[in-house]
Parts: structure tokens; C-alpha cells; sequence
């Protein structure tokens, strides 16, 4: 950590004489160690090419706005130390998180301790927004796992499914989407025929998905990061086709690379998963800006390359919507800021336009209509289903 | 006399009787002692073991359960799920309270060592121990003794894999009292205590508690499985000392009581013993006492009874004297016809000789003709007779030379003679003639077989040697004489290895001679050896040599010195180790790479380009270029270090290989490149029935996709490209080759095409990182195959890729 920080204090010396003014820091605190991991790093693409242009335009509280990165590996022992860490940073406005939501279930207290602002581009649980602190130092621009659950079987419906069974992990963010399983249920039309849990690390689902068949379920709604995922989807691929489900996935799936995991099997399923954003469909303006910026600093830009495109769409909107906080707020104390980041309004945000991202009573910028189904092209860029080409 | 001899035997007896029983006593006090000794080991020994082995399982059990646990995916679960894990993992950890019948403490750690959730509420309390983080950063597991909440514990802890990271994050301990522990396990035998010695701490069994002192007695250690056996745990075991000494107490006294009896049974046994021995004799004594010789018949009479009784006694003995007397001579005549051997005497002051049968017949004269000295002398070539008659005429006491036989078939002889006096007095030489011709044969055939043994021996180029049963040589070859330093291989006959080799070299050879007679295994040794102060690597071969009923009689062996070729399989060995350090190497680079590398490139990239924002105006047109070849040069570089990432991913992938339809890859690549092969105009053509092979289909989309834009890319600058897709099929193998009209590649420069980095064209006219056709390169070899070029400068490029059918 100390050593990211001297070696951005270097890089920045030469534009600090020039300015007279230290950097605004903002950090990512996500799983950029994991093996495989693309959703930190989509993360990362997203916030810099959004740091890039509002320092292009002059900053924030005309100083320029820095990115800082520390890697939690997924492990909620380490987030909580880098976050106490960045807390005591100076002009330290914001962390923005990663996928994991367990890794912001259990740092929520230190968070409101330390006053620390949370910005969460993925992490879905409904808890992150839902708590008792008062007031919320998290503000999400992702999906909500209440969201995300009508939408995926209101997709089964379609299909013709209208029994289904869940395949989720023992963790908070696998309860989470069970209980809103449960209470979507009903409204959808569906019939929550059977749950089947499964740990972190598990490789073999064969006795599981059994189970799931032979509860009667007509899909299966699949809760799961790459790693698991793709185990799944390799062992159902496997099987003769007519013992083979409609696999309707939540989101975790593709903060890997999970389409060189399950290997082309997987084009032989019925598989979806459902997301908030794709570059396929995004607001055409901020998306110019995004290609332009994109090819100064990474070169060529092509929609179908950026492997996780939530976790880029997210963040960057995110950290467009934090700087205009910071610059309404006049300071980088955290808790001003805190109080503009529900005060901006109007933000023309890649994924749209937004009236009012946050208010004091609603730190969830999307809404369940922002939700929708995609599945993967045979190049693993993410496509929505039945919105090709449309412009929101 | 006769009531003395009686007596005198009874009294004999009695002593001996008794003498023996202070022998016996002695003896059997010496060996009852050691019998004791002995039992009370052997009872030692089993309370020992049965203690042990009741610890060493549970031990076992308790580690193995701990490992399963940290094994179990809900531990890992548990490292990221706070609020479930109190409600799952805690009930199931409850579930291991008791483990083995030891109270059990279980809880989980982060991967700093600080307890996670309500589990931390457990027996372990606040204690801090910081080398349960080593567990997580080394992720080995670990054992301490500790003192945790006023008792001591065993603290055994287990590194946690989290699956996501594939690496330890957190640590499973578990906290055992020692004296749970070790109550049960080590009850001993009456008169037997054991006591246990963990982390040097001496422990009371009943408390747990260190004692102050060491106990005497035997140690034994614990065989703990990992990591408790970094504890030394050990068993101390003590005997009462009564527990030897009574049972020698009550054996005494019981010995003492059965001597006295037996004494007084023997003596009066053998007062009627000595009485009824000398009974014959008396009675044999008042019978001579009674016999005279009848002076009219002149034979023994006896005024009553049978009077011939000692005359039929006499000549029976006679009788007796003259048969073993005959059979004697009988005996000594077949005894010197088995060996061949003929006896004579000559007696000097008579002049006559003296000879047994069988020597007329070795001389080869009649059986049944005088003997004498002449007569012998004709019979042996007349040199040797002189040298006989020289001899015997001589003052000489002894007598050996070698004669031979006249005429065919020239017999060799041996004469041996002593001279002495005979039974009167008179002087006469005692002699034997022994004939060796068979034996004499043998050896002349023996020198020249050995001769010839010796000369195939010495033209090997190794050494070579036979040794007896106690390690002498019998024979060595010229290369092993001049390798302990000797001229001659006779100078190295029956020394040992002691004599000729330096002591380690000799110990190591005798030992291994050792285990060839032991096992009678033959033996291949490759050892390295000191000899003449220069360090050398020789193969051995060691057999052992038997006769044909299948007896050990030595050994055999060659030896050669294999230096070169031991320091060739080292410089290979070396060679192999750098080259797998250096790949090792290039790995790690290629994550620094992923990581170190293209974050700081990108932060120059942002704010040079920043930088060249904020001045905006203020540079002049020299500046501003710069900063945009400071851009661009930032650019390439990332595209090189992504270059070289994919070309070190090559073949990491470990995706098994599946069967893939390169007709799929094809079109696949061809929607990917549609754009640029739309852009160049480029005419198309791809041949039907593309072959299925074995392989991986992203590495193989790589493939194509670089061969195909390549062919785009470095097109003519005059007219569009025209590409050609094909293959054909060979006996082992498919070529897929994909053929262009562009730019070409001169043939000087087709195997520096694939080599990293190396571009053949100035990249002011094609961008390109010098990469693709190495990745090229290292994908078919991934898959077992090959590439190469054919082509000419201005006349297009053939690439053509050969992938292995698979075998059936």
C-alpha cells in the first residue's frame, strides 16, 4: 500500500509543482489477485478512463483527481485491513469496491466507524444498500439481487419453465438471492420446486443437479462466480442433451473468464445470465467519449473485448458521479461529500441518464428496469437477448 | 575294603552332588535373575508399546480430523461468510468437541491468526499467537505447547485453502489439554509408570502440569505425525525396583530347601549304589582266589565250579587282538591303494629292503619278486636312482625328492623317508613312494589355463578380479595391478583390500563384498572415489562365484572409471535444472508482466497524455510531437508486453485437449477479421473438409487468426491479396497451410520469422510487434506439430502448420 503510494507521489511530483496541489485520491479495493479475476480489473479500466476525463477537464476542486489499488483477494480479513488502511489516507474520498458481496456484508461496520464511502459498481446483495446505519456511507450503481431475481424468472417463464430450482452458495449473497427467489416467486408466475447449496471451492455438481431434475424443475437459476459456474456448465454440458436444463445465471459467472473455463460446451447449452449494462447498448454519447478515451489510453476500443463490461459501465459512471459530488461539496472531507453524492442530479451516465443517482433514502442508482438477460457470443463478448442494437 | 570302597563312592556322590548343586544354584541364580530381568523388559516393552501406540493413534486420529476439517469446503466458506458461519460452522465445529475422548477446542482464524466471529469466544480467549499467521503465510501446518486459559494445550493449527485464491487464507486451530491428553493413554502395568516429555516439558499424567525434575528410566519417542512431531514428544517409563528384587528373594529360598533334600536323598542312594557296584567284584575276586592249573591236562581248573572260566576269557581276547589285527593291515593296504602311496623300510646294517604290495605295483615290478633296494632303483630312471641310493648311504635323517618311473608313460613319483631305529635298535629308514602323475598333470593344465585366463584378463580395459570367501584376491587383471600401483598382477594375489587400497575406498569394498556373500545378489554400484587425490566416478559389478552345488566361493567383479560420462550426465543435469529456473524464470516475468509491468506503463501513457493536455498551448510543435511519440512508444511497448503475455500462455492453459474442427476455427476467424479483410479487398478461398484435430480451440482460433491477418496485413502494396485456405492429408500427419500473393519472405529470413521479437519488415510500413509468428510457433509445437515457410521475396508466403493424427 505504502509502496503504490510513493510510487504515485513520484509519478504526480512533476504535475504537483506545476499545480501547487496534491491529488484527490480515490481507491479500489477488489480482488485484482485473484487467479483468472477480470472483474477487477474491468473495475479499474472503467474508474481510470473516468479519472482521465475529468482530469482532462480540469480536475476536481482544481486538483487532479488520482486512482489508488489495493487487492483484497477476495477475503474479507484482508478488505477490512486495506480499507482501516485507506481510511487514514489523506484526501482519500472514496473506495470503490469489487465483485464480492460478502466482502462489503462484512466491512459495513467499519465502513460507517471510519466514515469511509463505499462505492460499489457489482456487489449485488441486497444487504450492502440495506442496513441500519444512518446515514449510508454505500452507494451502489449495479444490480440488486431483488432486481435481478424477476427479471431471471420472468426469463424462465418465457421459456416455457415454469418450475424451477435454485443453485446457490452457502454464503450471504447465496441467501440473499434464495429469500428474493422466494418472494419473486410468486408475482412471476414461477414455482420454487427445489434449492440445492453448494460451497465455495465445490468441483462436482453432479449429485446436485440430479437433485434439481429430479425435483421436477424445468431451468435452473445458477448463483455462482466463474470458478463454480464453469465447473457447473462443464458437467451439465456433458450430458446427453435431453437431460440438459435451461441454466439461467446471476451475474458472478462472468467476472472471470469463465466462457475459457467451460470451453465450447457451453454453446451447446441453454445458457443465460443477467446483467445492467453492455456496451452493445449503451448511451451513445458517453460511450464516444468512453471509446475515445479508451483508445488514448489502451488502444483500439471494441465492445466485445472488455471481458466483465458491468464492472467498466459501473465504476465508470460512478466516479463521474463522485467527482461532481466532491466539486459540489467545495472539500474532500468525506462526510460533505457523502451529503452531495445524493444531492447530484441529472447525470448523463454511459448506462443512461440518470435523474437523481442517490437520494437519502435510496442509495441504489438502477432500477429493476435497467435489468435484463444476455448470453455469450462465441467470441465471449456478453450480448443482450432481444435488445441488439438498442439505444437506452 | 570293600565297605570303604562303598563309602567312598557314597561320599563321592554326595559331594559331587552337592558341588553341582552350588554350580546349578549359581548358574540358575544368574539366569533366574536375568529371566526376571527379562520378563519385567518384556512387560516393560508391551506396557510401553500399548502406551505409545494408544498416543501415536490418537494423536493420529486428532490430526488426521483436523485436516479433514481445514479440508472442508465450510471452513473456507466460512473465511468469507461472517454471518453465516456462526450459524453453520459453529454447530458443526460443536459436532468435534470430543476427538479421540479428548476435549476438543476448534476455531478458525483469518490469515492474520485473529479468531473470526462468535467462535472466537471459545476456550482460546485472548490470548495472542502471532505464529498462527505463519501457518497461513507458509501454509504448512504448525504446533505449539501453550498455556491458554490457566491449563496447558496442545495447539494444533491447519492452514485454510480458500478456493478462490488457491492459497491459504485463514487457519483452523484446534486447542487439546495435555492432561486429557494424556490421562488415559499411559496407565501402566503394576509396578510400571509412564510419564510423557512434550516441547521439553516433563508432564504430570494426572494434571497435565510440568514436573520439576526428569524421572530415570526409558525414553522412548513418540512417533507423532506432522507437524506434532516438532514437538519431540517422548515416553518416560520407570519400574519399581521391588518389582526385581522379591521374586529373586522367593526363588532363593525355595532353591536352598530343594538342595538340602536332595542331598540327603543322594547320599543315601549312594551308600546302595557303591554297594551294588563292587558287588561283581567281590564276587569275582573270591572266584580267582579258588582257580590253580591242573598239573596232569596243564589247563585252568577250579576246585568247584566251571574251571575253564579265565582260560575261555584269555583266548577270546587273543582271538580278538589277531582279527583287528588283520583287519588293520586290510585297512592300510586299501588306504595306500586309494592314495597311491607304496611303504618300505630299509634296514642299514642288513642291507635289506622292505616294501608293501601296493609299492611294487606303483614301481611296476612283480608283486610276488623279492624286494630290494636294487630292484626299486631299476624301476626309476637311473639319475634318480643314484640320488636315492646317495641318500639312503647318507647321514642325513630325512629324505623327499621327485623321481619318475622308467618307461612309458614316465610316471612322476614322490620319496619320503625318515631314518630311525627300529624295534631292536637297529637303524633303518622308514619310507613311502607316492605317485602324482594325475596330479602333476593337472597342475601343468592349470598353469596354462591360467595363463590363458590371465591373458584375456589383461586385454580388458577395466579392471577385473576374483577374491576368495574372506575377501583375498585370487586373481586380478594388469588394469587393476597398475590401479593400486603394482607392476604385476602376482604381486596383488592374495592381499586384501586393506593392502592395496586406501582405507575408505577398502572399507566400502568390503562392505560391499559383504552384502554380495549375504544376500549372493549380484551388485551394480556407481560410486565416486578418491585415488591418487583426484575425485573419479567408477561402475562397479559385483557377483558372487559359486561351484556347481551352488556354494559361495568369493566374488567377482569389474570396475571401470565412467568420470566422463558422469561429469557429461551432470553438465546435462545442470543444463536441464537452468533451463527449467530460467522457464521458471519467464513465468514469473510473464505475471510480472500482467501486473508490474502495464500499470506503471499505463500511468505514463494517462498523464503524458494529461501533460500534453494541461500545457495545451503553451508547447510548440517540437514538444507536442514528442509527447506523442512518448505516447506511441508507450503504446507498443503495452502491445509488446501483451505480445509476450499470450506467447507465455501458450500451452499454460492446461485445458484438456479436445477434438476441434478447424473448418469452425476458420469461419470463426474469418467473422473476427471480416473488418480488415473487408478493408484490404481481400479474395478468399478456403478448401473444403478442413481435417478435425486434437487440440485447444482458443490456442488454435490464435493460430489462425495470425496467419490469416498476417496474410492480410503484409499484402502487396500494388493489388489487393488474394488467400488461400488448404490442406492435405499425409500417413501421420495433416498441413493446413494458408498461402497469400503479398509481400513474401526471403528465404535467409524464414526461421529468424519465428523467433520473438524479430521483425522483418520497417515498421514505418507494417505495424506489427514481431510476435504472432513466434506464438504461431510455440501453438503448433503445443500441439505436437510443426510450422514452416515456403516462399520468395515479392512472390506471396505459404505457411503451412502439421498437426499429428491422432494415434489409435
Amino acid at each position: 500500500m505504502l509502496k503504490r503510494l510513493a510510487a504515485l507521489a513520484v509519478v504526480l511530483l512533476p504535475l504537483a509543482s506545476a499545480t501547487a496541489s496534491e491529488p484527490v485520491l480515490l481507491a479500489i479495493d477488489a480482488e485484482f489477485g485473484l487467479p483468472n479475476s477480470t472483474s477487477a480489473q474491468a473495475i479499474e479500466l472503467g474508474a481510470r478512463i473516468a479519472v482521465d476525463q475529468i482530469n482532462a477537464a480540469g480536475g476536481v476542486l482544481g486538483r487532479p483527481f488520482a486512482l489508488i489499488t489495493t487487492d483484497n483477494q477476495s477475503v474479507p480479513a484482508r478488505a477490512r485491513d486495506n480499507l482501516a488502511e485507506l481510511a487514514d489516507t489523506k484526501d482519500l474520498v472514496a473506495v470503490l469496491c469489487g465483485r464480492y458481496s460478502p466482502i462489503v456484508l462484512e466491512t459495513i461496520d467499519l465502513l460507517h466507524e471510519k466514515k469511509l464511502i463505499m462505492l460499489d459498481p457489482w456487489a449485488s446483495a441486497d444487504g450492502i444498500t440495506d442496513h441500519q446505519h444512518v446515514p449510508s456511507y454505500i452507494f451502489r450503481l449495479s444490480l440488486r439481487d431483488s432486481y435481478a431475481m424477476p427479471t431471471m424468472l420472468r426469463h424462465a417463464v418465457g421459456k416455457g419453465a415454469a418450475r424451477v430450482a435454485l443453485l446457490v452458495p452457502n454464503t450471504s449473497w447465496g441467501r440473499s438471492n434464495a429469500s428474493a427467489a422466494q418472494l419473486a416467486a410468486g408475482p412471476a408466475g414461477v414455482q420454487i420446486v427445489g434449492t440445492e447449496w453448494y460451497n465455495w471451492g465445490d468441483r462436482d455438481f453432479a449429485d446436485k443437479y440430479a437433485a434439481l431434475r429430479a425435483s421436477g424443475a424445468q431451468a435452473v437459476i445458477l448463483v455462482a462466480n466463474d470458478m463454480e459456474g464453469s465447473a457447473f456448465a462443464k458437467q451439465v454440458a456433458a450430458l446427453p442433451a435431453e437431460r440438459r436444463l435451461p441454466i439461467i445465471s446471476h451475474w458472478g459467472i462472468t467476472g472471470g473468464r469463465f466462457v475459457e473455463e467451460t470451453g465450447p460446451g457451453l454453446f451447446e447449452l441453454d445458457f443465460s445470465v443477467v446483467q445492467t449494462f453492455s456496451f452493445f447498448t449503451a448511451a451513445p454519447g458517453p460511450l464516444a467519449a468512453f471509446a475515445a478515451t479508451h483508445e488514448t489510453l489502451y488502444g483500439r476500443f471494441d465492445p466485445a473485448a472488455i471481458p466483465a463490461p458491468v464492472g467498466a459501465g459501473h465504476a465508470f459512471d460512478l466516479v463521474h458521479i463522485l467527482a461532481r459530488a466532491v466539486q459540489r461539496a467545495g472539500t474532500t472531507d468525506r462526510a460533505a461529500v457523502r451529503d452531495a453524492l445524493e444531492a447530484v442530479r441529472d447525470h448523463d451516465g454511459l448506462i443512461r441518464r440518470l435523474a437523481q443517482p442517490f437520494t437519502a433514502t435510496r442509495h441504489d442508482a438502477l432500477e429493476q428496469s435497467d435489468v435484463f438477460m444476455a448470453a455469450y457470443r462465441r467470441d465471449g463478448a456478453i450480448v443482450p437477448i432481444g435488445r441488439a442494437g438498442a439505444a437506452r | 575294603m570293600n565297605q570303604s570302597l562303598s563309602s567312598r563312592i557314597t561320599l563321592l556322590v554326595v559331594l559331587a552332588v552337592l558341588a553341582a548343586s552350588a554350580l546349578i544354584g549359581g548358574g540358575s541364580f544368574v539366569l533366574v535373575r536375568q529371566q526376571i530381568s527379562d520378563a519385567i523388559d518384556a512387560r516393560l516393552s508391551v506396557s510401553e508399546v500399548n502406551a505409545v501406540e494408544k498416543i501415536e493413534s490418537r494423536l493420529a486420529a486428532i490430526t488426521s480430523s483436523l485436516e479433514g476439517l481445514a479440508a472442508n469446503r465450510l471452513a473456507a466458506n466460512a473465511l468469507v461468510d461472517s454471518m453465516g458461519r456462526d450459524t453453520y460452522l459453529g454447530p458443526f465445529l460443536d459436532g468435534f468437541q470430543r476427538m479421540s475422548g479428548v476435549a476438543a477446542d476448534i476455531i478458525l482464524l483469518d490469515y492474520k491468526g485473529r479468531p473470526l466471529g462468535k467462535l472466537a469466544k471459545r476456550s482460546f480467549g485472548a490470548v495472542e499467537m502471532p505464529w498462527l499467521a505463519e501457518v497461513v503465510r507458509t501454509g504448512h501446518p504448525a504446533a505449539r505447547v501453550e498455556r491458554l486459559g490457566g491449563t496447558w494445550r496442545i495447539v494444533l493449527a491447519w492452514p485454510v485453502i480458500y478456493s478462490n485464491t488457491r492459497s491459504p487464507q485463514g487457519v483452523l486451530a484446534l486447542a487439546l489439554p495435555l492432561a486429557e491428553l494424556i490421562r488415559d493413554g499411559l496407565g501402566g502395568a503394576e509396578g510400571i509408570s509412564h510419564h510423557l516429555d512434550i516441547a521439553g516439558m516433563h508432564l504430570d499424567p494426572t494434571t497435565g502440569e510440568g514436573l520439576e525434575s526428569r524421572i530415570g528410566g526409558r525414553r522412548r519417542p513418540i512417533a507423532a505425525p506432522a507437524p506434532l512431531d516438532s514437538l519431540g514428544i517422548r515416553l518416560d517409563t520407570e519400574v519399581d525396583s521391588a518389582l526385581r528384587r522379591q521374586p529373586l528373594e522367593r526363588v532363593a529360598i525355595y532353591y536352598g530347601v530343594v538342595v538340602l533334600l536332595v542331598a540327603g536323598v543322594v547320599g543315601v542312594g549312594g551308600g546302595m549304589v557303591g554297594r551294588t557296584i563292587t558287588a561283581p567284584l567281590r564276587s569275582l575276586a573270591a572266584e580267582a582266589a579258588e582257580v590253580s592249573i591242573d598239573d596232569a591236562s596243564g589247563h585252568f581248573v577250579r576246585p568247584s565250579g566251571d574251571p575253564e572260566e579265565i582260560a575261555t576269557l584269555a583266548r577270546a581276547f587273543r582271538g580278538m587282538v589277531e582279527r583287528l589285527d588283520r583287519e588293520s593291515r586290510a585297512l592300510v593296504h586299501n588306504a595306500q591303494k586309494v592314495a597311491n602311496v607304496g611303504t618300505w623300510r630299509w634296514r642299514i646294517g642288513a642291507q635289506s629292503m622292505e616294501w608293501s604290495e601296493n609299492l611294487a605295483s606303483i614301481l611296476g615290478v612283480p608283486a610276488d619278486g623279492p624286494a630290494s633296494l636294487d630292484a626299486m632303483g631299476a624301476a626309476l630312471r637311473p639319475e634318480d636312482a643314484g640320488r636315492l641310493r646317495d641318500a639312503l648311504a647318507g647321514a642325513g635323517a630325512h629324505l623327499q625328492m621327485d623321481a619318475q618311473a622308467v618307461g612309458p608313460p614316465g610316471r612322476h613319483l614322490v620319496v619320503l623317508a625318515d631314518r630311525r631305529d627300529d624295534e631292536a635298535g637297529g637303524p633303518v629308514w622308514d619310507g613311502t613312494v607316492m605317485d602324482v602323475t594325475a596330479l602333476r598333470r593337472a597342475e601343468i593344465a592349470l598353469i596354462e589355463k591360467e595363463a590363458a585366463l590371465q591373458a584375456i584378463l589383461d586385454n580388458f580395459p577395466f579392471m577385473i578380479w576374483l577374491k576368495d570367501v574372506e575377501g583375498r584376491l585370487v586373481a586380478v587383471n594388469s588394469v587393476y595391478a597398475q590401479a593400486c600401483g603394482r607392476d604385476d598382477p602376482a604381486q596383488v594375489v592374495g592381499l586384501t583390500d586393506a593392502d592395496v587400497w586406501p582405507p575408505n575406498l577398502a572399507a566400502s569394498q568390503v562392505a560391499d563384498d559383504r552384502a554380495v556373500l549375504e544376500t549372493g545378489q549380484r551388485k551394480m554400484i556407481d560410486e565416486p572415489v578418491s585415488l591418487d587425490g583426484e575425485r573419479r566416478w567408477v561402475e562397479t559389478f559385483k557377483t558372487p562365484v559359486r561351484d556347481p552345488a551352488g556354494r559361495v566361493l568369493g566374488t567377482a567383479g569389474f570396475a571401470r572409471d565412467i568420470s566422463a560420462r558422469v561429469r557429461d550426465q551432470e553438465s546435462l543435469k545442470r543444463m536441464t535444472a537452468e533451463l527449467s529456473r530460467s522457464n521458471a524464470d519467464l513465468e514469473q516475468f510473464a505475471y510480472a508482466v500482467s501486473h508490474d509491468l502495464r500499470q506503471p506503463l499505463r500511468m505514463v501513457n494517462s498523464y503524458l497524455t494529461l501533460l500534453g493536455r494541461k500545457l495545451g498551448d503553451r508547447l510548440d510543435a517540437e514538444s507536442t510531437g514528442y509527447i506523442g511519440f512518448a505516447v506511441d512508444g508507450a503504446k507498443r511497448m503495452d502491445g509488446l508486453i501483451t505480445g509476450l503475455l499470450e506467447f507465455s500462455r501458450v500451452g499454460r492453459a492446461e485445458r484438456p485437449f479436445e477434438p476441434i474442427d478447424l473448418g469452425v476455427v476458420v469461419d470463426g476467424v474469418l467473422g473476427v477479421l471480416g473488418v480488415a479483410i473487408e478493408e484490404a479487398g481481400a479474395r478468399l478461398s478456403v478448401a473444403g473438409g478442413l481435417p478435425v484435430v486434437r487440440g485447444d480451440e482458443m490456442e488454435l482460433i490464435r493460430l489462425f487468426q495470425n496467419l490469416i491477418g498476417n496474410a492480410v496485413k503484409y499484402r502487396a502494396p500494388d493489388h489487393p491479396p488474394t488467400i488461400e485456405i488448404g490442406w492435405r492429408e499425409a500417413p501421420d500427419e495433416w498441413v493446413v497451410w494458408v498461402k497469400d500473393d503479398g509481400i513474401g519472405i526471403d528465404p535467409k529470413n524464414h526461421e529468424r520469422a519465428f523467433q520473438i521479437f524479430q521483425r522483418l519488415v520497417a515498421k514505418d510500413a507494417y505495424e506489427g510487434t514481431g510476435i504472432g509468428l513466434a506464438i504461431c510457433r510455440k501453438i503448433a509445437h503445443h500441439h505436437g506439430g510443426g510450422i514452416w515457410i515456403h516462399s520468395q521475396p515479392g512472390q506471396g508466403a505459404t505457411l503451412l502448420v502439421a498437426f499429428p493424427k491422432p494415434r489409435a
